[in-house]
């Protein structure tokens, strides 16, 4: 039992800091911190707010414990995608696992920390969704200390399912992928393909979500349809049944028993093989005959090299290109179907409404694509994600601001060309004035290009340079959170923009252009003066 | 020629490297030796431009590394004690990368590449991902992406760790020619027998003061380097 703890507490260790044998509680652990209680009580606070309207609703008819249905599915349905890809990094990539399997200690046993790991970050995770969900309803009804005995179970019961879920389809992935020689191209394919696979599937249960709202005696019965725990909890919240909890209890607990005994046979093997080298090819005398030696000026070898580090990483590909993917999926579903999408998006809206809505098309587009921008973070991990290898380019004959400049042209030639395709397919499909095509080109150039600096900015100041997993940069680092969190704030804002000055004709849409272009030439002032000092502090 | 002048570099309220100075001429091999921590890793990187430093200054053939970095750079291979490369990539896609960073022609790096990788018998991996290479293998990818671009200066920081006797017995050679060129080689080592035999000069730091520095043969007289290290520490203890 020592073993386990000892090694639970060494795998933790690396990615919670609180938990590191050396830290201390003194000021600077604090501050670091505060940054992400603030950035959780935000989230929470806004979903809250969500909440707080409906659950009004349902009181006056009784049916305030959907709010602890709704609470509950959306953590879920979060924990089960991030199971997928967040299981590549904890489960088969952890830098320590050569470490690790040389010690003796049992294959299940290292299995069965790193699953403790993933569901730690996924109960985290889910945390932020259903508190929020638990403070509404007791708001609104009459708790007691039962209600919250039953809910603690329940926070620590919801990931444990879908993060299974999750860990088998990222098992299946791994094995698929591990038999191709280009094997984190195939991963990357898939777990893309999965991704708009659940988006899809997500959209076309919309006539569910219509049942679960329209049709509120009979939630239960169609949530325990699809996931028995949430229906149980909520039946029990209103009455004790001694066989439903203990029912409740095992459904997702045997999953995880049976998951870290099944799979942690095969464990070792998987991987062990997709650590292995590729397969070479025999080679032949005089190969080396064939290399190509060809010149490129430093910017594109720097480029080609921001590239390969990217497409290298499938977390790091898959994290950032969620955005892009919504924006393909959202501009398809506009351009066929305006009234269709606007209808998807908001249950309650009139006929007249929509045809008003329709003339607001290409601004609604406006605003989708600066969502889209903002939130898709490349640059966020750019500098953390060189690790060691930082020592390389740092001694390179090479200017930082050049350095710096690649990862933004990185970036940007990844988000820009989808961006700009979805442009013309919307361009093409919805009848678009002369000024909005103006405001949509410049949008698609700027937003993307604000995202970049701006997130390379916030790595610049809180680089990891010590991960011991690309998930810990990508997913888990101060700087993508920051980033990602200030992208949907900088999004509400122009959002809010957008549509105020709507009202005042279009050539007002110009004017919320240059105050686009201006931010971005703040960022790239501010990248100039800070960001090249602070590269240099930066030591890996 | 390297010029260390008064070096102070602190972390935190550690000085790693405090208040050091000593001068590598050209054509000269340099050994730079001390006990671990002692501060040799801080000094290479801020010879080489990694780190900064907190005062004094570096000059690379009467240049300052601080106001003259991109000049400085182009001068100087570097080899790391641990070859973190960029994994991802294949050698041949890594050694052009570096090819590119120092512009050097496409015949040039082709004549070199194949001439160091047959010398380290890695030409028939040079197609290979990085990350497949054993950790002798990376070390030779980065030493032949630091001896491609002909420098002026090589700073190499625990040069043979990993590299198997052949390479070693290479590594040694070429540092000799190099030398014979007039070029400028300083490296740290805890191989002392290696730098007794190869070096002109050396330095031995301790807790991030240099104790000794001086010709080889000045600085270990009738002992063995070995021996002298030893005493040092054993003196800096008492």
């Amino acid at each position: 039992m020592n073993k386990f703890f000892s090694l639970l507490r060494a795998v933790m260790s690396q990615d919670m800091e609180l938990l590191k044998y050396r830290a201390k509680a003194n000021a600077s652990s604090l501050s670091k911190l505060l940054i992400p209680i603030m950035l959780g009580a935000l989230i929470m606070f806004s979903i809250g707010s969500m909440f707080l309207p409906l659950a009004i609703e349902f009181q006056k008819t009784e049916s305030t414990y959907i709010i602890l249905s709704f609470s509950t599915i959306l953590p879920v349905l979060l924990a089960f995608m991030e199971g997928i890809y967040k299981s590549q990094s904890i489960l088969f990539e952890a830098k320590d696992t050569e470490l690790l399997f040389s010690l003796p200690i049992s294959k299940r046993l290292i299995l069965l920390t790193r699953i403790i790991k993933l569901y730690s970050f996924q109960f985290l995770y889910s945390l932020l969704f259903f508190v929020p969900g638990i403070v509404v309803y007791a708001l609104h009804e009459k708790t007691d200390a039962y209600f919250y005995v039953i809910t603690v179970i329940m926070a620590l019961l919801l990931p444990i399912i879908p993060t299974i879920i999750g860990c088998i389809i990222g098992f299946i992935v791994k094995k698929v992928s591990s038999k191709f020689k280009a094997r984190k191209l195939v991963e990357i394919v898939l777990m893309v393909s999965l991704l708009s696979i659940i988006m899809l599937l997500s959209m076309n249960s919309k006539g569910t979500y219509e049942s679960l709202i329209t049709n509120s005696s009979n939630i239960n019965n169609i949530i325990k349809t699809y996931y028995y725990p949430i229906g149980a909890y909520v039946d029990l919240i209103k009455e004790f049944d001694l066989l439903k909890f203990l029912t409740w209890v095992l459904v997702s607990a045997i999953p995880f028993v049976l998951f870290v005994l099944i799979a942690g046979k095969i464990y070792f093997g998987l991987v062990s093989k997709s650590k292995e080298n590729i397969k070479k090819t025999a080679k032949q005398s005089g190969e080396y005959n064939n290399l190509r030696f060809k010149q490129n000026n430093k910017m594109i070898a720097l480029i080609k090299k921001e590239f390969s580090r990217y497409f290298s990483s499938t977390v790091y590909v898959i994290n950032t290109i969620f955005g892009l993917v919504l924006l393909t999926i959202a501009t398809i579903a506009l351009s066929l179907n305006f009234e269709g999408a606007i209808n998807f998006m908001a249950n309650d809206i009139s006929r007249e409404e929509i045809s008003t809505l329709n003339v607001l098309a290409p601004k609604v587009y406006l605003v989708i694509v600066m969502a889209m921008s903002f939130m898709t973070s490349i640059t966020s991990s750019a500098i953390s994600i060189e690790g060691k290898t930082f020592n390389i380019s740092k001694s390179l004959p090479v200017a930082t601001e050049k350095l710096l400049f690649a990862k933004i042209l990185m970036s940007n030639l990844i988000t820009i060309p989808v961006i700009i395709i979805c442009d013309i397919i919307f361009c093409i499909s919805v009848n678009v004035g002369i000024i909005d095509i103006v405001a949509i080109a410049v949008t698609s150039f700027v937003a993307p290009s604000i995202a970049a600096i701006f997130g390379l900015l916030v790595n610049l100041k809180f680089p990891k340079m010590d991960a011991s997993s690309d998930t810990e940069i990508v997913k888990q680092s101060m700087s993508s959170m920051i980033s990602v969190f200030s992208g949907i704030i900088l999004a509400v804002i122009f959002f809010v923009i957008t549509f105020i000055i709507a009202g005042f004709g279009d050539v007002a849409i110009l004017f919320e252009m240059a105050l686009l272009c201006m931010l971005l030439l703040i960022l790239w002032l501010i990248l100039k003066r800070y960001g090249k000092k602070r590269y240099k502090e930066i030591e890996a | 020629m390297v010029e260390i002048k008064n070096l102070i570099k602190s972390y935190g309220d550690k000085r790693a490297v405090d208040d050091i100075s000593f001068t590598v001429n050209d054509g000269e091999i340099f050994a730079f030796i001390g006990h671990n921590g002692a501060g040799k890793t801080t000094t290479i990187k801020s010879i080489v431009g990694i780190n900064d430093f907190d005062s004094g200054d570096i000059l690379i053939n009467g240049k300052s590394i601080r106001k003259n970095t991109i000049d400085c750079k182009k001068q100087i291979a570097y080899v790391p004690d641990n070859p973190d490369l960029y994994e991802n990539m294949k050698a041949i896609d890594y050694i052009n990368f570096i090819c590119d960073m120092y512009e050097v022609p496409e015949d040039v790096r082709r004549e070199n590449t194949l001439k160091y990788a047959k010398m380290l018998e890695m030409e028939d991996n040079l197609k290979d991902v990085i990350s497949s290479f054993s950790h002798g293998m990376k070390q030779k990818i980065a030493l032949i992406s630091a001896l491609v671009h002909e420098p002026n200066i090589l700073i190499m920081d625990e040069p043979f760790v990993g590299l198997d006797p052949k390479a070693v017995f290479d590594m040694k050679n070429i540092m000799k020619e190099m030398c014979k060129e007039g070029k400028t080689i300083f490296f740290s080592t805890h191989i002392l027998d290696v730098a007794e035999k190869l070096c002109d000069r050396v330095a031995i730091i301790k807790n991030g003061k240099i104790v000794k520095v001086g010709n080889m043969d000045e600085i270990k007289g009738d002992e063995s380097l070995e021996q002298v290290f030893l005493e040092l520490g054993e003196n800096n203890n008492e």
